[in-house]
């Protein structure tokens, strides 16, 4: 009888401790998921969260790679898709604990998986050979050498040339977590278009309104012509058609990349920069033309003095990234080393 | 003493002058000349060849068989009607070129004519580059500048190195003068300038499709002038005798003709005309009538002109009776190539400007233009405010477009001239003046004269003109070495460098097309992309199916369509329309990378415009383009994949297994290739060219005297089910 009733205490005990386990698992991912819509998750937190047993919360894991982002036109549709679904959950309520026995009730947590090294024998197990991917979990399953126990009907997985819209998302995520959430917007996003297009309107209005009262002076007409030198000369059309990233990432190290590898390509923050360096070497010669008109004195020095270390700053800013950016482009006095070999006949007149 | 030498020089200026402008026309020559030194003087690229062919049967024939000339080499089996549909301006300038030296008793080889029109005409260019500034600026140091940069500016020189014949050698000479006539006749009101400037105009026609450029530029100024509130008689004299020359001109060549009235791109010209007028008789009846009256009746008259004029063009656009083409159209909208004609966004240079290209092509000119701009636009005359619009809106066209880079560079250079040869007159003056300011300066304040008018800190000014100097030279250094490095080499000849350093020559090219002109038939069909068309009719004197013309859409696509067909398929169309043999190049063995392999892309987008059955996806394996053993069963069985890879999978490499194609860095997935409908014929040195035959068609299959069809036939007539026909 003593002999049970510990039994039964030491039951209860780990029972309660697994309570408070879970208890706790659920408080941190609701913790976390009042900051963050979507939790990063890593390969140690991934195995806690989602793997392993005992929970009363239903995980939606996300699996795209940040790094590989340019490359995947996927990852780059689903990713803002996703992030509004889990803000929708959130904003309804569906993070809270009710009931945590019925799925219907279980709180939802959004999670994002980032592909890496320590990261990637996780995918492998899923047996993914494409992101993005979307697994909504809502049990814990068993882990086994080379592979999860998943309900693979539960998995979405992307297929090449597939659509991504987000309602097939939002439907698929619904149906797993038995549930019916709409899109909910922000106050910010629903208020941004209007206020961007109000702007964009106030700003036409002005600068008609400005160009009618000044048609006629050459300064407008320089800034006008300018501004068309400047956007043209970053190579907009090229951002356009190929639609370029603000800035790229370098396949190679993964860190942020300002500058294009070779000339034909080019990143949309880089063509600005480098339209605006151009422009401002002609500010700084247009500059030391008007101290040319002043008579002697200390500021006409120092304008001066100011704009020839503009016109060289943009000068040598300009052809070093241009350097950088082509490697075979080494102007030099001398004649290149390939201009000098051999002797007249063997190298056809190279030898001038 | 001093005063003397000073004398002197300025006597001799003009002398100077000409000396050094002379200088300037022999540098932009020899700057053009570094492929003919390094390789030889040949033709280069693709559409020369088809402009030196034409300009030898030109001088072979005579002008008016060449004017009629009925091309069945190309475009087989439709043929080609060369006379009406090319631009005649430089075959006829290299063939009068020709004949003129021939008659003084020179018998020079029209080839070499050719060679050396484009460096000829660069010194031209250079020519009316100072004549255009120095009656913009009127000064004759600005001038000079703008010859010494049009010169030598390197992305004129990409068009007109030594073998390229193409038309944009002549054009551009065209286009700068035309501007520099018109400018004259502007500044004069002459109606013999207005004549001059219409038939240099005409010239430009004749020589380049870019002549739509002008028709609509100066449209553009014209009415910008008016409506700043510039309008002078001089403006409207010159105009008007200019477009209607112009217009009655332009339609004397045969492959502009009527589209003068009919085409969009000459809609401007004929729209300010008519604007013109009415601003013209507006004066005169605001005169006669008063300002009150005028008023109303202006605002009444606008109203209507302006939503009669929209609604007429929307119209006709519409309805299909006023086209814009093509090309045009992918300048107004910059994505509407990438969306409906894939065969102009496949061309490279067709693509989108970076901002890299115009450093690389203007280099420091990007930076002196917007200083020439400024002095345009404040100290403005006609002149000088023609070259800033002409520089605006050139910009934007070379911004949607990487060969319009041609057109903007005679305006930034001339608008880099004025901008420097501004700021050198600003600095140098006090440099002058230095004597006087600094005995100004030292003299006692009782004895002060009057103030000199410059005065500037000595080495300041020494320092500015030092940097110009600096800017300048680096400017002519990086000139000169693209030319050199990047724009003298002729396509059809590769130099590349061995292990020793030593130089080798890849001339596969020259060795194919030697091949097919010795050793296949007179008639025989060659197939290949259309970027070979007009090398393989101009080097080998073979017909092809397609050519670099790209006329007509669905000849190309079905080319494409067959590359893109399994080799059944393909041979059964290649039988179809008749060619011999098929060429392809291949890069993959020698590192050349603008192969067919790499072009396979484009040819499978412009075959899925017309051929349903051609998808690109099935090429593609998860969005990637591979040819290793991750590729698709598709790209596989394409005849292109076929024939380039054919027996590739013997070739074993340096330190790489067997098959490995060094240009895609990837081993080929399928070493074991067998053809049954074609037979390597040729394969050239390094792998470049190969050439096929295509088979004749198996003998065919032994008839099965019981067949399933035959014998149910046979049993069902025995129970007498079928009826016997008697018709």
């Amino acid at each position: 009888m003593v002999r049970l009733f510990l039994l039964i205490c030491c039951l209860g005990v780990v029972m309660k401790v697994q309570c408070q386990e879970q208890q706790t698992k659920v408080e941190t991912l609701l913790e976390l998921s009042k900051t963050h819509d979507v939790i990063s998750l890593t390969a140690e937190t991934f195995k806690k969260y989602v793997v392993d047993q005992s929970r009363q919360y239903i995980i939606v894991v996300f699996f795209s790679s940040y790094m590989y982002k340019s490359q995947c036109p996927g990852c780059q549709a689903l990713e803002p898709i996703f992030n509004e679904i889990a803000y929708s959950y959130k904003a309804l309520g569906h993070t809270k604990p009710k009931d945590q026995n019925e799925n219907k009730a279980k709180p939802v947590f959004f999670a994002f998986l980032d592909y890496g090294q320590e990261t990637q024998i996780i995918y492998q197990k899923f047996g993914f050979s494409n992101i993005p991917n979307i697994y909504v979990s809502t049990k814990s399953f068993t882990e086994e050498t080379t592979s999860y126990s998943i309900d693979r009907s539960k998995l979405w997985e992307y297929r090449d040339g597939q659509e991504i819209t987000s309602n097939k998302i939002l439907d698929f995520i619904n149906k797993k977590t038995e549930r019916d959430v709409t899109i909910q917007k922000s106050l910010l996003q629903t208020i941004l278009p209007i206020s961007i297009v109000l702007t964009i309107l106030i700003l036409i209005f002005a600068l008609v309104y400005f160009i009618k009262h000044n048609f006629t002076s050459p300064k407008l007409w320089w800034f006008g012509c300018t501004i068309i030198y400047i956007t043209c000369m970053a190579g907009v059309v090229y951002d356009i058609i190929h639609s370029s990233s603000l800035i790229g990432t370098n396949p190679q190290t993964g860190e942020d990349e300002f500058i294009a590898q070779g000339p034909r390509s080019q990143y949309i923050l880089e063509g600005f920069l480098m339209s605006f360096l151009i422009s401002l070497g002609s500010l700084g010669l247009i500059l030391l033309n008007s101290t040319a008109n002043y008579k002697n004195s200390w500021l006409m020095r120092l304008i001066g003095i100011f704009s020839i270390a503009l016109i060289l700053y943009s000068i040598y800013q300009v052809s070093f990234a241009y350097k950088n950016k082509v490697s075979w482009y080494t102007p030099s006095f001398d004649p290149p080393s390939h201009y000098k070999k051999g002797g007249l006949i063997a190298d056809q007149g190279n030898s001038f | 003493m001093e005063s003397g030498v000073k004398g002197l020089l300025e006597n001799w200026s003009p002398v100077f002058r000409i000396i050094i402008l002379a200088m300037i026309c022999i540098l932009s020559v020899l700057i053009r000349v570094f492929s003919v030194i390094r390789f030889e003087s040949i033709i280069h690229e693709f559409d020369p060849w088809f402009n030196f062919r034409t300009t030898k049967y030109l001088t072979e024939r005579g002008v008016y068989a060449f004017w009629d000339w009925f091309d069945a080499e190309s475009w087989f089996p439709l043929g080609r009607a060369v006379g009406g549909t090319i631009y005649p301006g430089i075959m006829l300038t290299a063939g009068l070129i020709h004949s003129s030296l021939h008659t003084l008793g020179f018998p020079i080889d029209i080839r070499n004519v050719c060679v050396f029109l484009a460096p000829g005409f660069a010194a031209l260019t250079s020519l009316a580059g100072y004549f255009l500034t120095k009656e913009v600026t009127g000064r004759s140091e600005a001038g000079l500048y703008a010859a010494l940069f049009v010169g030598i500016v390197p992305s004129y020189i990409s068009r007109s190195v030594a073998g390229s014949y193409d038309n944009e050698g002549v054009a551009i000479f065209a286009l700068v003068f035309t501007f520099y006539l018109y400018i004259k006749s502007v500044n004069t009101g002459s109606l013999l300038w207005s004549a001059a400037a219409s038939l240099s105009f005409f010239y430009m026609v004749a020589a380049w499709g870019g002549y739509a450029f002008i028709i609509n530029i100066i449209p553009i100024f014209v009415v910008g002038s008016v409506l700043i509130g510039k309008f002078t008689t001089n403006l409207y004299v010159s105009y008007c005798s200019f477009y209607i020359l112009g217009s009655l001109l332009a339609m004397q060549i045969p492959f502009v003709g009527t589209q003068v009235v009919t085409s969009s791109e000459h809609l401007a010209s004929h729209a300010v005309f008519v604007f013109l007028q009415i601003y013209v008789l507006g004066d005169w009846i605001k005169e006669r009538a008063g300002e009150a009256k005028f008023k109303f009746l202006i605002r009444f008259l606008v109203t209507g002109a302006v939503s009669v004029v929209v609604i007429a063009s929307l119209y006709m656009t519409l309805s299909g009776k006023m086209k814009w083409s093509g090309r045009s159209m992918s300048l107004l909208d910059p994505t509407y190539a990438k969306k409906f004609i894939p065969i102009i966004a496949s061309v490279s240079e067709h693509q989108p400007t970076t901002w890299s290209s115009f450093f690389f092509d203007l280099h420091f000119l990007t930076v002196f233009a917007p200083v020439g701009l400024y002095f345009c636009l404040m100290e403005h005359n006609p002149g000088k405010l023609f070259i800033a619009g002409y520089g605006v809106l050139a910009v934007y066209f070379a911004c949607v477009m990487v060969r319009l880079l041609l057109v903007l560079a005679p305006a930034v250079c001339i608008l880099s001239a004025i901008g420097l040869s501004e700021t050198l007159h600003r600095f140098t003056r006090h440099i002058k003046n230095y004597k006087e300011w600094a005995s100004y300066i030292s003299s006692k304040p009782s004895d002060k004269k009057t103030k000199p008018e410059y005065g500037y800190p000595l080495e300041l000014a020494l320092v500015v003109i030092g940097l110009i100097g600096f800017m300048s030279v680096y400017y002519i250094n990086h000139c000169v070495w693209v030319a050199a490095e990047a724009y003298s080499s002729p396509t059809v000849i590769m130099a590349s460098k061995g292990y020793d350093g030593e130089r080798r020559i890849i001339d596969d090219y020259r060795e194919a097309y030697y091949w097919l002109r010795m050793n296949t038939a007179q008639d025989a069909r060659i197939m290949s992309w259309w970027d070979y068309g007009y090398q393989i009719t101009g080097f080998s004197n073979r017909t092809v199916m397609v050519d670099n013309n790209t006329w007509n859409n669905t000849h190309i696509a079905t080319m494409g369509m067959i590359f893109g067909s399994n080799e059944e398929v393909a041979a059964k169309n290649l039988r179809k329309i008749d060619a011999n043999y098929v060429l392809v190049i291949f890069g993959g063995l020698s590192y050349y990378s603008g192969d067919d392999i790499n072009k396979f892309l484009w040819m499978i987008r412009i075959a899925a415009g017309v051929f349903p059955q051609i998808k690109e996806e099935d090429y593609l394996n998860r969005g990637q383009y591979r040819i290793d053993s991750g590729m698709t069963e598709t790209m596989k069985n394409s005849l292109m994949y076929r024939l380039c890879y054919y027996r590739f999978g013997e070739v074993q490499g340096y330190n790489r297994g067997s098959g490995y194609d060094v240009v895609r860095n990837a081993e080929i997935g399928e070493k074991n290739i067998k053809l049954r409908q074609f037979s390597e014929v040729f394969t050239s040195e390094h792998w470049i060219v190969r050439i096929y035959k295509v088979l004749p068609e198996e003998n065919r299959d032994t008839i099965k005297p019981k067949s399933t069809y035959a014998s149910r036939n046979k049993e069902m007539k025995e129970v007498g089910l079928t009826k016997v026909n008697l018709s």
